[in-house]
């Protein structure tokens, strides 16, 4: 149970951190779609995400336009992976 | 909030607690299946629809038809004229036009099913259709079927008719083991069996109408009724 990640109690960060597991980079807009969210609140729950240094933010300026890219860090994935392990072990439980 | 106060509590409260936890099981379950859905959603290509693979089969046998009245030539039967080789000296040049413009309107027709069958299921599964996943299993697909259409262009040019078939279906099974890696297992499968019928093919290679009927057309209808039968009609 000290394994449940507080950041993750959140379904859309757990979401976005889903996502960025399986795909080595993504665009904000992608995962706005396959999330069905406001760019709001994706756009908060993200910069919560960086600033537990789970993911990285890239940009890279195509024309006019900034591209923003996401990557999960391996901080990232070690912490989304043990709190799968957790979430596994309370199913398992009793 | 979980077992922590089993023992400290009154009868009715331990209840309470266990109900609670069952319940805490319950939302962790649908949190990792939402989680295993949308990894599979956002990393394969899965609105490939069985229905697609049943209307290349249809396509690909009535084109086979339309070769076959016009060559005068039974599925059964062996096209001996086939292994006659050689830059076209007795191969008229309107059969050769007939069979490629045959053969182009084939795929052509194909493909727009495929994309037609595929987005109407993604439209079901209530997801994107033309993504960048999308995008790159035809860019996938489309590099070994490009290689595989220049590599007949070029067994035509020098008259070796009868490998025309075998290397249509090397290099369409070599194509769908290269996308299977964004889409469904039963994809590598197909191509496994597309490239091996090939290399039978490029040893009898007398009949060639057959051969093709066999891989594009029965090959895609059972792959396309297995895939309908397996995904799609379990939910309607």
């Amino acid at each position: 149970m000290e394994n449940l990640s507080k950041v993750f109690e959140s379904r859309i960060r757990l979401g976005v951190m889903s996502l960025l597991m399986v795909n080595d980079t993504m665009d904000f807009n992608t995962i706005k779609q396959m999330l069905n969210v406001t760019d709001g609140n994706l756009a908060s729950h993200i910069s919560a995400l960086e600033k537990n240094r789970l993911i990285k933010i890239k940009k890279k300026i195509i024309g006019k336009k900034t591209n923003t890219t996401y990557t999960a860090t391996d901080r990232g994935r070690k912490e989304f992976n043990d709190h799968l392990g957790a979430l596994e072990k309370l199913i398992k439980m009793g | 909030m979980h077992v922590k106060y089993y023992y400290f509590t009154l009868h009715y409260k331990v209840l309470f607690q266990f109900i609670n936890l069952m319940e805490n099981k319950k939302e962790h379950l649908e949190t990792l299946t939402s989680i295993r859905i949308l990894m599979e959603r956002s990393s394969k290509f899965i609105s490939l629809s069985g229905m697609s693979g049943i209307s290349a089969g249809i396509i690909a046998i009535v084109g086979a038809i339309a070769v076959s009245i016009y060559l005068n030539l039974g599925f059964f039967e062996q096209d001996r004229s086939i292994m006659q080789t050689g830059v076209r000296t007795n191969t008229n040049t309107e059969t050769l036009t007939y069979l490629i413009i045959t053969a182009l309107i084939i795929f052509a027709i194909s493909l727009v099913a495929v994309l037609y069958f595929s987005s109407k299921k993604a439209k079901k599964q209530n997801i994107i259709f033309w993504d960048n996943m999308a995008k790159r299993v035809f860019l996938n697909l489309f590099i070994f079927l490009f290689t595989g259409g220049i590599f007949c262009v070029i067994l035509v040019y020098y008259g070796i008719y009868f490998l025309i078939v075998p290397a249509m279906l090397i290099f369409y099974g070599l194509a769908l083991i290269n996308v299977s890696k964004f889409t469904m297992n039963e994809v590598a499968q197909l191509g496994i069996i597309e490239i091996f019928l090939g290399i039978i093919a490029s040893f009898i290679p007398v009949y060639p109408l057959l051969m093709w009927v066999i891989g594009f057309g029965i090959l895609h209808l059972i792959y396309g009724g297995y895939v309908y039968l397996k995904y799609e009609r379990v939910k309607a």
